[in-house]
């Protein structure tokens, strides 16, 4: 390489940079138009995001049965820290202080009237948050996956290559909802038989794909989760996101959830 | 005059190059232009796709419980669908596995004990002393858990009374201090059908 002078090298340097841009195109330098369109590999004019999910804050009763149908219909291992959606109790105090807990992630309900905590405290307000993936369509977790094992599928669904995912954790870090969580090494029961690797709530895929509602909306005894197509008009969800105010989680974050929420009070994150 | 348009070509480029990788390229945006092809969306979605459905709509247990869903159908209960009580019936539809039937107290007590976060309107019950420690399905139907008709009600076929009226339970059916003692065959001795 004795013959190549600055000048050349900094010259092909130069015309490099630029064929890659060229090749490329203008999406590369700005990334987060790319993200807004979703990822989604087709342009036909079906591809959207058809689907979007409502909890109900004024109506959950903290019984827990939709983290347990969630664990059964999709054999997420059994320990309390591995799960694809939980409840969250909330506590306001009149000194403003808020207290949150979710014992087992829920599980098993919540168990007497008010929390150890909190006793003694004045409590302003109190209530049940359902939490699960908000499958955003702005996703951190699909940005930082170094082997592209995280995707949108074209519905707008966050889905997971367990195959291809090679167990960083990268994923579970960058979310923040905390919605990912790892198939322990040695689980014995697993969601696709895969161990080791990222798993998080699908929405349950293989239910809404076939027009079933998720697990845990079909196990909701007081409709506080509900689970719609946006381009039915009839839709419940539909006709909630229309008529209701709604709150998204974090919304500042820029993710923008599909999960919205009513009756959301300040201090729920 | 070099010097000058050598700096700003170095400056074009740092520009150039902060702008490309001022936040990484997306993986998947390489991955879809074949720059490394780890996964298969395509056959991972099918794969998704496919897992089995195992909690089942109440519509799937109406053929062989028509008499549990038609009065499951027009109780309080309706909102509640079988597999929230019942768990997953895939096996039990399927292959006949039994299903669990879990009768305990603390059952019921998961959506109906007492709690400040709940809402007020939603019907709870005190678990300490409501209906004693007695099981609750002696006394409410799960699939009819509202009292039908209220009383006078129709004492046939009501045995055991003490089932419903304990004695020594004050909550939510007192029976008075003078019964202690009064055994159950007796009851309709003195309390007539109406
Ligand atoms: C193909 C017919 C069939 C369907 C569909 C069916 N069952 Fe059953 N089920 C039966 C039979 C038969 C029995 C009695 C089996 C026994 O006594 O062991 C039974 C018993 C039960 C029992 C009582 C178990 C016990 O231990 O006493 C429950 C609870 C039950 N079924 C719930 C359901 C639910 C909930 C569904 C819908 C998701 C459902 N079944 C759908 C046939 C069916
Ligand atoms: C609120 C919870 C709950 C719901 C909802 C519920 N069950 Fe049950 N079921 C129970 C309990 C508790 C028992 C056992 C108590 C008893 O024997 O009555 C039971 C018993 C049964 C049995 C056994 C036979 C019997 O009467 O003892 C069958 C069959 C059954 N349920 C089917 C169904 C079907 C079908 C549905 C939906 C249409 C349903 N259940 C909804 C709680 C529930
Ligand atoms: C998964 C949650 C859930 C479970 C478990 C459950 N229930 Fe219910 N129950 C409900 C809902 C929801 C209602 C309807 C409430 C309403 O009308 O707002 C209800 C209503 C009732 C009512 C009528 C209350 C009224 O006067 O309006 C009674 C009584 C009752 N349940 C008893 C029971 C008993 C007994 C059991 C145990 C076998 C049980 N429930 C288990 C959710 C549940
Ligand atoms: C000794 C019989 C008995 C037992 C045991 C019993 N209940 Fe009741 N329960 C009643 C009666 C009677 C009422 C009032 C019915 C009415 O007013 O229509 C009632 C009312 C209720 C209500 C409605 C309360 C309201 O404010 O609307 C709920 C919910 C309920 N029971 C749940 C339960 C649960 C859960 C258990 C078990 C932990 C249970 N019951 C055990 C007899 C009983
Ligand atoms: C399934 C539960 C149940 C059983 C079993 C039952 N009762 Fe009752 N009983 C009730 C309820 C509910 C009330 C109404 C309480 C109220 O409204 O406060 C009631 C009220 C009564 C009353 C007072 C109201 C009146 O009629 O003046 C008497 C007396 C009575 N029952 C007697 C009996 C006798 C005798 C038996 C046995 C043959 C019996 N009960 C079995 C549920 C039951
Ligand atoms: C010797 C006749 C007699 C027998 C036997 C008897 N009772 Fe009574 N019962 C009465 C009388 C009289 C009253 C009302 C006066 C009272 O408070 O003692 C009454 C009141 C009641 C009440 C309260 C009614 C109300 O309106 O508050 C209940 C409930 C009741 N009985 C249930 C029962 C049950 C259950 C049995 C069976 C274990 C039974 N009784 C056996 C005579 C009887």
């Amino acid at each position: 390489m004795a013959g190549i002078t600055r000048r050349q090298f900094v010259l092909g340097g130069a015309a490099a940079a630029g064929a890659v841009v060229a090749s490329r195109g203008y999406s590369l330098i700005v990334p987060t138009q790319v993200a807004s369109k979703g990822l989604s590999q087709s342009e036909e004019p079906s591809a959207g995001h058809p689907w979007a999910f409502v909890c109900d804050t004024t109506r959950c009763i903290g019984c827990g049965r939709c983290v347990a149908a969630c664990k059964a219909e999709n054999r997420v291992p059994p320990e309390p820290h591995t799960t694809r959606t939980w409840v969250e109790r909330y506590v306001i105090t009149q000194r403003g202080e808020v207290f949150v807990d979710s014992p087992e992630a829920g599980i098993n309900g919540f168990s007497g009237p008010a929390n150890v905590k909190y006793e003694g405290l004045e409590v302003k307000k109190t209530f049940f948050v359902p939490k699960l993936c908000n499958q955003c369509e702005n996703p951190p977790c699909v940005r930082v996956c170094p082997v592209a094992a995280t995707y949108m599928t074209r519905e707008g669904v966050v889905l997971v290559d367990q195959e291809a995912c090679v167990g960083c954790r990268y994923c579970i870090q960058a979310c923040p909802y905390g919605a990912r969580y790892m198939v322990p090494p040695h689980a014995e029961v697993t969601p696709t038989g895969q161990t080791g690797v990222a798993d998080k709530c699908t929405w349950c895929y293989h239910r809404i794909t076939k027009g079933l509602a998720p697990a845990c909306v079909e196990a909701c005894p007081v409709g506080a989760r509900m689970f719609g197509d946006l381009r039915d008009p009839s839709d419940t969800v539909a006709k909630v996101l229309k008529e209701q105010r709604v709150y998204v989680l974090k919304g500042e974050l820029g993710t923008r959830p599909k999960a919205y929420y009513i009756g959301l009070e300040e201090g729920v994150r | 005059m070099t010097h000058f348009i050598r700096a700003a070509a170095l400056l074009g480029m740092l520009v150039l190059a902060f702008l490309l990788f001022r936040s990484p390229p997306s993986t998947n945006l390489l991955a879809r232009s074949g720059f490394f092809q780890v996964n298969n969306q395509a056959a991972n979605e099918v794969k998704w796709a496919s897992l089995p459905v195992g909690l089942l709509q109440p519509s799937t247990c109406q053929d062989c419980h028509q008499q549990e869903y038609r009065a499951w159908e027009k109780s309080a209960h309706q909102s509640v669908s079988c597999v929230s009580c019942h768990g997953p019936a895939r096996e039990h539809v399927e292959d006949g596995a039994r299903l669990a039937v879990d009768q305990s107290r603390e059952f019921c007590e998961l959506c109906h004990a007492q709690q400040v976060s709940r809402p007020s309107k939603f019907p709870q019950i005190d678990p300490d002393s409501h209906g004693g420690q007695t099981t609750c399905v002696t006394c409410h139907d799960p699939r009819a858990p509202k009292f039908g008709p209220r009383v006078p009600h129709s004492l046939d076929g009501r045995y055991p009374c003490e089932g419903c009226h304990i004695p020594g339970v004050k909550e939510p059916l007192e029976i008075p201090d003078s019964h202690a003692g009064r055994p159950s065959e007796t009851c309709t001795q003195c309390h007539q059908a109406k």
